[in-house]
């Protein structure tokens, strides 16, 4: 078969989105919503069913266990994310919605091109694909100022960390010579040239960015709270994966004979990371801002499985981005939801949730605990691996550290639970009630957190293979 | 029956009663069926220990391992029955079936409920002082004294609604376990020496040689025990305040139970004392400075239940003092005689506080006219203890002042005591049987009922006679018994009749004073200065030093982690600044960090 | 039969079953998790037996392999013995939750969810899912502290009364997030100690406490893993200074809550640092036993000092729990045979004696509606069997003979006195002594003594149901005092066994 199947299919289904926006009639635009989560759905099965394993353009382009990883992550969250949009875009933007579908396929083909991708200007193409889209998108609701002011400043700091990404690629370029990733693994084993380290030090400031790692966080916590909450749960997972998918072929792959060099930055962004994520979220009061943050923390632990430098290390970051996208999305569908009904993101809108509607107040918890790492839901089995992963890289410290780290985390996540739990709902607050299309990404995320959780072995498996066929 | 089952039977009978009465309701609260079956099991455990007396000669141990640790033998648990412990059965028996007999009379208004209560302590109590008894090993010994202190606990604080009830209770447990963590060390230290408790091993060993070093130390440890049960000084106050329990109560603690424990405790441990001249020493010395300065304090008091209190506290002295002299004989002896006059006396006073409703003698006088009987009983028990021929007081205080022979300061503390104690004795009868009556109450009290009379009398004929047990006495414990009447005998018999004239040239008048000693005397006895190095040491020290350690705990250990938590706080609103919103800082920190990154990449490494 | 498991998930399957019943229908509810409790309680009974005939029971099942994770349940005298501690707490504290109303399904359930916890870390191999169960026993707590338990505290004295209400301490909020912070917090030590471990042989992992216990792990790697995994379990074992949970929590925690976690969490600690840190990492255990040592002798004479100056009830059980477990880490750092068995028997003795405390301290306050000892006084009149009760339990804690508190703390006394740190044994009699002072001092005044209050002589004693824990647990308590060789010769031998491990360094 062929490897492209999957991005063109998936450039298809945009072109199909497109054609029939224009063609519909205004009222009945929500079918395309639902057209396009079939068709990612579809697609996404059959990434299971086919073996599409192989490469194109003489390499530029591959198709390997990896990528096909990272792929399956984006059109998951796609999917979720296109189900949690569905009723939302109704009522906010019933006109445009198309737009709004087409603008998230178009940003996820981005993206899985961009895992695919093996040669520096592909990955600058795809990513410019992957990212244009979500500047608009964030700006999407135009009526309310919080969202313009918060797609202003992604695009801003956007653009330039773009601009650096572009500036340390072309002096990798200019320091080797080659545009092929496996090349520029070859070129490089020689040349300790201070130009190839700056070079993949700006870029690794670009990509920083892109996962939102501190110091270029800074973006995160406005752009959420300003976007539509539908579309920051996609923007809290996708984009990010596809970050650590350009990590992980640049730093894992084409610079790993300099990696002695890059390493401490490495691992300066890593603990900043967790510090700062971990501590700024200690204080917040906005539930979409705590999650910006939590997030934050949790690319920290992510970017430990980077500095593992093995293939477990990788192998348990696919299984932290699997674990995560379920978690993430769940979460900010919850949030979705209890924003629709109070109108408000604010920690106290969720006061007695587990007694106004005890499905979702449960699923939050679910999705809470699994954020902060407690057994038997997905994201305990994610830090666990890759404090392993560290363990055995001998990062014995780091370990330590992020553990500790994790509990702080438990903290502001249980500070969440209780009122969830064991505050009553203040007087006028009504029983939450969501739509069958939200009920049903709930259940579908919250079913993989627990599934995950009680039985992961089959993940790590495959996770664990995905990254051997990289790392040899 | 072979002796082994009546061995067994004389501890089980009693915690069988104890168990019937206490856990089923139905009977606990019926008094007088409580009071019945206790009464009931006391007297066949009374019997069987009777019945093993003449088998004293074939000693016999029974026991089963109690504790298994790495494979062996830790401690066992079981029954030793020689020349040693068979008197004291017998003893122990008689008093507690008296003080039960005399109790159904003297706490007849009682509630029932209450009774039931009352007989199940009896019983329990009963038990455990025969399983010290017949204790074969330093860890039973130790289990069985720590009951002891627990019953006496219990029955003292018998009326739990008076506040100062519940506070003697407490005083008295918690100044003998204070003793008892001596004897608990006692055990450790037992162990790491002997690699045993038992007796027998630890005497053998000893007999092989003694230890290079430290062989001291035991017997100083377990005369931390004895000093606390028996009442010795500085250990001595809870006896005094223990006079809150019912008066029975008294006269069972005082004469057979948890002062007895002590000595016995001495007894049967004597060959470790004798391995040791020092604590040897520091024993008879104690236990004679104990007798006089006690012998003081009974000379000054009110309370005619004090007054006993005190005599028994210095009549232990005298046991305590002549074992440490080095004769086992005498004090054990004097233990036994004392027992019969001692419950004797204290069951009379309870008769009399029966009918007056006071313990105050400045408030009885002339009893004995409404009721000879008991005046009788209190007069006998007087002369016993003063020690009058042919009375059994006479012959251990023989034996006791002829084991000091060779010890002359010890030897003028005791002669002091034997001329005291017949006169605060004197005092005690003169003041509340003889001369004008001192209140209304007092005028016309009526004798009590046989229920009362007859232990009274069966006691009265032990202490007349009992003296005269000494040479099979001696035969059972194995020691020369022979009163050779030396000087000092004499010498101490015309003391106590001396004392005994003092105290009717003093108190005999028919309105007799209080207190006839100088009044700079009466000052110095009454100021209880120990008691107040107690109240010192409970108060200032301990409690304060409890307030400190818990704000310490608050305030410094939990005020670090609440500080921490707070850190993180103020971190957090801290960091947040950074997150000015303006587009323009964020870029500026992008470009900082790149060149942070820059900087470490290229000059780091 | 694979009764092992049957013990382990009985709980677990009660908790499923209650959410399905309806909310409505109590009796069921309580039923239903009396009878689960007591099948953990029967068959707990029979794996006791099972250790005590000669064939202990094992069952294993592996997990994932690339992880080196199996399934591996063995029940060896020490934890037959918790297991049937754990037994008779989690069955008494159903009854003594009797009169749960708010909530009561979530309540059991949450309840017996954590006791699979417990009884899973007692007879887990696998260090892994030891951890697990681990972190299900101690979770729970926050909703059951959270949302049952009691703020009606008695407000701050002192000077410094001001800032302690601006944390809102002894709040149960404050408790309970205080009490998960930091038994997490002490959990994540144990995940680096345990990873350490499993990971020690480079690449792959290993959780079989087994294995890992043939294996001899390199002195480095020992000397800073111990102090993790004696820190991390030590602060469920209430260790000073980490301890400062204890009190708060348990004050304010439900009757039934308070039972199993004093009774039977704090033991996971105990056993964590014993079984765990000491027999898997010996060198370590050596090297830092002095400071366990010195630790715990603190922790029994401070704990016992500080519940001499509580007035509140429930503190002054919480601070005696923190010093007696203070005595089962002294019997555990002398490493001589007296001192292990004495150390475990400790952790049973104390857990039957706090749980029948904490139960007590239950009942009185459902009566008196106050946790203040001097307002309280004369209660004998009305409740004799409390009285009673409660004066049993003290005895057990002041270490009486007869009681099963004396062999535990005789044995401890004698295993420091041992050692080679003779003078131990001064701080833990020390600790007894006190006991005797602040336990029986509190029982004078809450039940000797006239009335304080008019109505107090009519408050009523125990009824029905409630009896049911008191009697199994008193009876307990004279049961192993009066003959401790039923668990003694469980304990013994599985020391004999672990043992040898450590003493085979001893230098002399």
């Amino acid at each position: 078969m062929d490897p492209l199947l999957i991005d063109l299919s998936l450039a298809a289904l945009a072109l199909l989105v497109f054609a029939a926006d224009l063609l519909m009639p205004s009222e009945e635009k929500r079918g395309l919503g639902h057209l396009a989560c079939a068709g990612l759905v579809v697609i996404l099965v059959t990434t299971f069913v086919l073996d599409l394993r192989g490469d194109a353009f003489g390499g530029a382009f591959v198709l390997d266990p990896l990528a096909l990883w990272f792929k399956r992550v984006f059109l998951g969250a796609g999917a979720l994310a296109m189900l949690i949009a569905l009723d939302p875009a109704e009522r906010g933007f019933a006109r445009r919605q198309g737009e709004y579908y087409l603008l998230i396929l178009l940003s996820l083909l981005g993206m899985s091109i961009l895992a695919s991708a093996r040669e520096l200007l592909l990955i600058v193409v795809s990513f410019e694909l992957m990212s244009l889209p979500l500047y608009v998108l964030t700006a999407f609701t135009k009526s309310d100022k919080l969202a313009g002011e918060g797609a202003l400043k992604f695009y801003l700091v956007g653009a330039t960390s773009l601009a650096i990404t572009l500036y340390g690629l072309s002096l990798v370029y200019g320091a080797t010579g080659t545009t092929m990733l496996p090349e520029i693994a070859l070129r490089a084993a020689g040349t300790h040239s201070s130009l190839l380290v700056l070079g993949l030090c700006a870029t690794l400031a670009g990509l920083a960015f892109k996962i939102g790692a501190v110091p270029f966080h800074m973006w995160v916590p406005d752009t959420y709270e300003g976007a539509a909450t539908p579309f920051v749960g996609f923007l809290a997972v996708a984009p990010k994966a596809a970050g650590f998918a350009v990590l992980v072929r640049l730093y894992l792959e084409a610079f790993v004979p300099l990696a002695d060099r890059y390493q401490p930055a490495l691992l300066a962004l890593c603990v900043l990371t967790l510090v700062v994520g971990n501590v700024l979220a200690l204080t917040q009061s906005n539930i979409k801002r705590l999650l910006a943050y939590s997030g934050i923390a949790q690319i920290g632990y992510m970017m430990i499985g980077l500095l593992a430098q093995s293939g477990e290390g990788v192998g348990m970051l696919l299984f932290y981005l699997a674990a995560y996208l379920f978690t993430n999305v769940g979460a900010f569908a919850v949030v979705a939801a209890v924003g629709a009904s109070s109108g408000s993101d604010d920690l106290a809108s969720y006061r007695g949730l587990a007694r106004r509607n005890p499905a979702l107040g449960l699923a939050m918890l679910v999705f809470l605990l699994s954020l902060g790492g407690i057994p038997f839901v997905a994201g305990f089995w994610a830090k666990m691996g890759i404090f392993m992963a560290a363990w055995n890289a001998g990062l014995y410290w780091l370990v330590l550290l992020g553990a500790g780290l994790a509990v702080m985390g438990v903290y502001y996540y249980l500070r969440v639970a209780r009122s969830l739990y064991l505050e009553d709902a203040a007087e006028g607050q009504q029983p939450v009630v969501i739509g069958v299309p939200l009920r049903l990404a709930l259940i579908v995320s919250s079913a993989g957190v627990v599934l995950i959780g009680i039985w992961p072995r089959p993940f790590f498996d495959s996770a664990l293979a995905a990254a051997k066929s990289f790392m040899h | 029956m072979n002796v082994h089952s009546l061995a067994l039977a004389i501890p089980v009978l009693p915690v069988a009663a104890a168990a019937l009465i206490g856990l089923v309701r139905p009977i606990g609260r019926r008094g007088g069926l409580a009071a019945a079956i206790s009464i009931a099991a006391a007297a066949a455990s009374l019997c069987c220990a009777l019945a093993l007396l003449p088998h004293t000669s074939a000693p016999f141990v029974l026991k089963l391992p109690w504790l298994q640790v790495g494979g062996r033998t830790l401690a066992e648990v079981g029954l030793s029955f020689s020349g040693i412990s068979g008197p004291m059965l017998v003893m122990v028996g008689t008093v507690a079936l008296m003080v039960q007999i005399y109790s159904v009379g003297y706490l007849s208004d009682e509630g029932s409920g209450q009774r039931g209560r009352y007989f199940t302590w009896q019983s329990l109590f009963l038990f455990s002082m025969q399983g010290f008894v017949l204790s074969p090993n330093l860890l039973q010994l130790f289990c069985f004294y720590e009951l002891i202190g627990l019953c006496s606990f219990l029955l003292i604080g018998y009326y739990y609604e008076r506040p100062t009830a519940g506070r003697a209770a407490l005083k008295a447990f918690w100044i003998t376990k204070l003793g008892d963590v001596g004897f608990l060390i006692g055990l450790l230290v037992a162990w790491v020496q002997y690699q045993s408790f038992d007796l027998a091993t630890i005497a053998r060993t000893l007999e092989r040689g003694p230890l290079e070093s430290g062989a001291w130390l035991l017997p100083a440890l377990l005369f931390c025990g004895v000093a606390s049960k028996s009442a010795q000084f500085p250990l001595h106050v809870w006896l005094p305040d223990a006079m809150e329990g019912p008066t029975p109560v008294s006269a069972l603690l005082h004469a057979a139970t948890m002062v007895a424990a002590g000595v016995y405790l001495l007894v049967s441990t004597s060959f470790l004392f004798v391995a040791s001249p020092v604590v040897s020493s520091v024993v008879l010395y104690v236990g004679a400075f104990t007798a006089v300065f006690a012998a003081i304090q009974g000379a000054v008091q009110h309370d005619i239940k004090r007054v006993l209190a005190y005599s028994t506290c210095s009549q232990l002295g005298l046991m305590v003092a002549a074992i440490g002299a080095g004769s086992v004989m005498a004090g054990y002896f004097h233990l036994m005689t004392h027992a019969f006059f001692k419950a004797l006396l204290f069951l009379a006073a309870g008769s009399a506080i029966h009918a007056v409703h006071t313990n105050d003698l400045r408030l009885m006088g002339g009893l004995g006219r409404g009721m000879r009987w008991t005046g009788i009983f209190f007069a006998v028990g007087v002369l016993a203890l003063a020690g009058i021929p042919p009375l059994s007081g006479f012959f251990s205080k023989e034996l006791i002042l002829a084991s000091l022979e060779e010890q002359p300061v010890a030897l003028v503390l005791v002669l002091a005591t034997t001329f005291m104690t017949p006169y605060y004795m004197g005092r005690a009868f003169l003041l509340a049987f003889r001369g004008e009556a001192r209140s209304d109450s007092a005028r016309h009290p009526h004798e009590s009922g046989w229920s009362m009379r007859g232990p009274m009398l069966v006691l009265a004929l032990l202490a007349i006679v009992s003296g005269n047990f000494l040479w099979s006495f001696g035969r059972m414990i194995r020691q020369p018994a022979e009163l050779h009447f030396s000087p000092i005998a004499y010498l101490g018999v015309a003391l106590a009749i001396a004392g005994l004239g003092l105290a009717w040239v003093l108190h005999g008048k028919k309105q007799p004073a209080i207190d006839a000693l100088p009044p700079a005397v009466l000052q110095a006895a009454r100021s209880s200065l120990v008691d107040q190095l107690y109240v010192v040491g409970w108060k200032h020290v301990l409690f304060v030093l409890a307030a400190i350690v818990s704000f310490f705990d608050r305030y410094i250990v939990d005020g670090v982690m609440n500080l921490v938590a707070w850190a993180g706080e103020r971190a957090g609103s801290a960091l947040r600044r950074t997150q000015t919103g303006f587009a323009q800082d964020y870029v500026l920190a992008l470009f900082l960090g790149l060149l942070a990154l820059v900087a470490w990449g290229v000059w780091g490494t | 039969m694979p009764i092992l498991s049957l013990i382990v998930f009985t709980p677990l399957l009660a908790a499923i079953v209650l959410m399905v019943l309806p909310e409505r229908s109590r009796i069921s509810i309580r039923v239903t998790s009396i009878a689960a409790a007591g099948l953990s309680l029967g068959l707990s009974i029979v794996a006791l037996k099972h250790f005590l005939a000669g064939d202990p029971l094992r069952e294993t099942l592996t997990l994932v392999p690339k992880l080196g994770i199996s399934y591996a349940l063995y029940a060896d005298g020490w934890s037959s013995v918790l297991l049937l501690l754990t037994g008779i707490i989690l069955f008494a504290g159903c009854w003594a939750s009797w009169t749960i109303e708010k909530r009561e399904r979530e309540f059991y359930v949450l309840l017996l969810v954590l006791s699979t916890g417990v009884f899973g870390v007692f007879v887990c191999l696998d260090l892994f899912l030891l951890f697990l169960f681990y972190e299900i026993a101690v979770l729970p707590m926050y909703l059951l502290i959270g949302i049952w338990g009691s703020s009606k505290r008695i407000p701050p004295r002192g000077p410094l009364a001001r800032i302690i209400a601006r944390f809102d301490v002894g709040g149960r909020e404050y408790a309970a997030m205080k009490l998960t912070l930091m038994l997490l917090g002490g959990s994540a030590l144990i995940l680096v100690g345990i990873l350490a471990m499993a990971g020690a042989g480079g690449g792959t992992f290993d959780f079989n406490m087994e294995n890992l216990a043939r294996e001899h792990f390199p002195r480095g790697l020992q000397m800073w893993a111990f102090p993790l995994l004696w820190i991390g379990f030590g602060s469920l074992a209430g260790v000073w200074p980490f301890h400062t949970w204890s009190p708060d929590g348990h004050a304010s925690a439900p009757t039934a809550v308070s039972m199993l976690h004093a009774g039977v969490l704090m033991k996971l600690g105990a056993y964590g640092v014993i079984r765990i840190g000491m027999v898997l990492l010996p060198e370590g255990a050596q090297a830092w036993a002095p400071w366990v040592g010195a630790i715990a002798a603190l922790n029994v004479v401070y704990g016992a000092l500080s519940a001499m100056a509580q007035t509140d009830l429930k503190y002054v059980i919480a601070y005696s729990s923190v010093s007696h477990m203070g005595v089962v880490l002294l019997g555990a750092a002398t490493m001589t045979v007296n001192g292990w068995n004495g150390g475990v028997f400790q952790m049973f003795a104390h857990g039957i004696m706090t749980g029948m405390f904490f139960a007590l301290v239950g009942l009185v306050y459902e009566r008196a509606h106050t946790r203040d000892i001097p307002a309280m006084g004369g209660f004998a009149k009305a409740m004799p069997g409390i009285a009673v009760c409660f004066t049993l339990a003290g005895l057990s804690s002041l270490g009486l003979p007869g009681t099963a508190g004396f062999v535990a703390e005789f044995l401890v006394f004698l295993g420091a006195y041992e050692s080679n740190h003779a003078l131990w044994m001064m701080p833990a009699v020390l600790g007894a002594f006190f006991t005797a002072i602040y336990v029986l001092r509190a029982a004078r005044m809450i039940f000797w003594g006239p009335p304080k209050t008019a109505e107090f002589p009519h408050l009523s004693d125990a009824r029905g149901p409630e009896w049911v824990a008191l009697i199994l647990l008193g009876a307990m308590i004279l049961l192993f005092g009066i003959w401790p060789r039923l668990a003694l010769d469980a304990i013994d031998p599985t020391t004999m066994t672990f043992l040898p491990r450590l003493t085979g360094l001893l230098p002399h």
